[in-house]
């Protein structure tokens, strides 16, 4: 026998959910009519019923009885953030409707739709000041990774015009994703929901090559599916995103300082991109914005050294799909200076005294 | 009141006054049966929680989305089929039935059960189900074990009577060469 606990738990949000669904928009008199109609038509042959609907339709009329108005309620659920007594509710029918979705392509764009709703979830509590919020936003964030996760394993296993399809959506919202998350990160005081965000960012980023990848690859092996227009206009937007990210980056960041010479590289790599894209040469653009991805994320992590803002019980910027790995700090108590530095840092940190226009990326 | 005539009349609730009453009802009903029908499936408790709670979300997007159910059964375990099915080829693992689990759970329930002659018998018929090949398990599971009727077995399996009747024959057969085996 199931956990009557859960069992009884369950009923509760099942039943409360059920109230707040979506009733009739119809006016009430038609409803009420139809409702007659859909009881008699349980106990009345057809020919009976179609008489009586006639005959009442006319009565009605006749005395000239209606009734305005439409009653609508929405789901408490779908407002609900983690922490909330429906927020389970929510993620069960969001599962429920994937179930429901016809094909992968569907959903895949639930999902995108979905990760979505975690960034939004993010935002909204970011908006109220409350000591339980970085619990929260980790949920928020690992439910929104676990969402990418699904988008990139439907890229990967997808045949090509489907993935193409998922990459297009992919590429549509990611945008969006990356500006909450950024915003989230700059107005959060609490260090460590700001490691959690900057997490979920790296994640986005990563997701959002990955579609232009898919763009790029599928673009190679066959131009009908993904035409030359479509691949040059999302590794072109991509080279955009980055741009701004860096400039946001260096805005009153001197060129000299180490992260000012990572941001240098980043230009650089992305003016690259740019030329190769022109030229039509997107494999070697894409390459390029990988590149420059990392070493965006370089100058992000050396702008929080800097700054002292890092969280030193989490680990600094780790991306899951790059070369590039920052090892975990040891704590401190302080949170100041870490004398554990991190093994990119003390590469870049050598850089800064030979003439290498380039850092030397450690590899693992 | 029979449960023919219950089931009639919450049918007609559901279906025509989409009443969320009358939903609570079912789930009373029929919550311990659909988990039981998953967990024998799945063997873990919260996959079996996640696809019983699914099932009966499922149902009442069914129902407020007006679709036509003819028996409550079939309904409820047609969904909670479909959802198993769905959550083995995402994880592309083969429908495997835990034995010490899944026998373990219905275990406690032959020991509350009053229907068999015995509740020996009971723990020897589900311990023998347990070796039958999955399409068997399943009619028998269904008809012995949650007492649907042959055509709503049908439904739920997407099948004739006829073919039902003939692979419930087979199973049966098969059990009790599987039980006298032992013997």
């Amino acid at each position: 026998m199931p956990d009557q606990k859960w069992v009884s738990d369950f009923r509760s949000t099942l039943l409360m959910q059920t109230k707040n669904t979506v009733v009739s928009n119809e006016p009430r008199s038609f409803a009420l009519f139809k409702n007659i109609g859909d009881v008699l038509s349980f106990v009345m042959p057809a020919e009976q019923l179609r008489f009586a609907v006639r005959t009442a339709a006319v009565l009605v009329v006749a005395f000239g009885v209606a009734f305005g108005g439409s009653i609508t309620t929405v789901s408490a659920a779908l407002n609900s953030i983690p922490g909330d007594l429906l927020y389970p509710l929510k993620k069960m029918t969001e599962g429920a409707q994937v179930r429901f979705a016809a094909d992968d392509a569907a959903k895949a764009e639930l999902h995108v739709e979905f990760a979505g709703r975690r960034v939004q979830e993010v935002a909204k509590i970011n908006e109220v000041e409350d000591s339980g919020n970085t619990e929260k936003i980790a949920v928020a964030v690992e439910g929104f990774k676990q969402e990418m996760d699904t988008v990139n394993q439907y890229m990967d296993q997808s045949q090509p015009e489907v993935a193409v399809q998922i990459a297009k959506m992919v590429d549509a919202k990611n945008g969006e994703h990356e500006q909450i998350l950024t915003k989230v990160a700059q107005t959060t005081a609490d260090p460590e929901a700001k490691d959690i965000v900057q997490q979920a960012k790296v994640v986005a980023e990563d997701t959002g090559v990955k579609a232009v990848e898919v763009m790029v690859v599928t673009h190679t092996a066959a131009s009908t599916t993904v035409t030359t227009a479509d691949v040059k206009n999302s590794v072109e937007s991509k080279i955009v995103e980055i741009e701004k990210r860096v400039e946001q980056l260096t805005e009153n960041m001197s060129a000299t300082s180490t992260p000012g010479k990572a941001a240098e590289d980043a230009k650089t790599s992305i003016d690259e991109a740019r030329s190769l894209s022109s030229s039509g040469d997107f494999a070697s653009a894409l390459t390029k914005i990988k590149e420059s991805t990392e070493l965006v994320r370089t100058v992000t992590a050396l702008t929080a050294v800097v700054v002292g803002q890092v969280n030193t019980s989490t680990p600094a910027i780790i991306s899951a799909s790059s070369t590039l790995q920052i090892a975990p700090r040891t704590t401190q108590s302080s949170g100041v200076q870490n004398t554990s530095t991190p093994m990119l840092i003390q590469s870049l940190e050598e850089n800064v005294g030979e003439n290498s226009s380039t850092p030397r990326i450690v590899q693992p | 009141m029979n449960k023919l005539l219950k089931d009639k009349i919450l049918l007609f609730r559901l279906s025509i006054r989409k009443d969320p009453e009358a939903f609570g009802k079912v789930y009373d009903e029929y919550m311990n049966r659909i988990y039981r029908f998953i967990y024998f499936k799945v063997s873990r408790e919260e996959e079996a929680q996640d696809l019983a709670s699914e099932t009966f979300l499922k149902a009442w997007q069914h129902i407020q989305e007006g679709k036509s159910v003819k028996s409550i059964s079939s309904f409820l375990y047609s969904i909670a089929r479909n959802l198993v099915i769905d959550h083995y080829r995402k994880k592309m693992l083969t429908i495997e039935t835990g034995e010490a689990d899944a026998a373990g759970m219905l275990k406690s329930e032959a020991e509350q059960s009053t229907k068999m002659e015995s509740k020996q018998e009971y723990s020897v018929l589900l311990a023998a189900m347990s070796k039958l090949k999955e399409e068997y398990k399943e009619v028998v599971q269904l008809r012995y074990l949650d007492e649907l009727s042959i055509g709503e077995i049908a439904d739920v399996l997407g099948k004739s009577k006829g073919a039902i009747r003939v692979t419930l024959h087979r199973a049966s057969k098969n059990l009790r060469g599987i039980c006298d085996n032992k013997q």
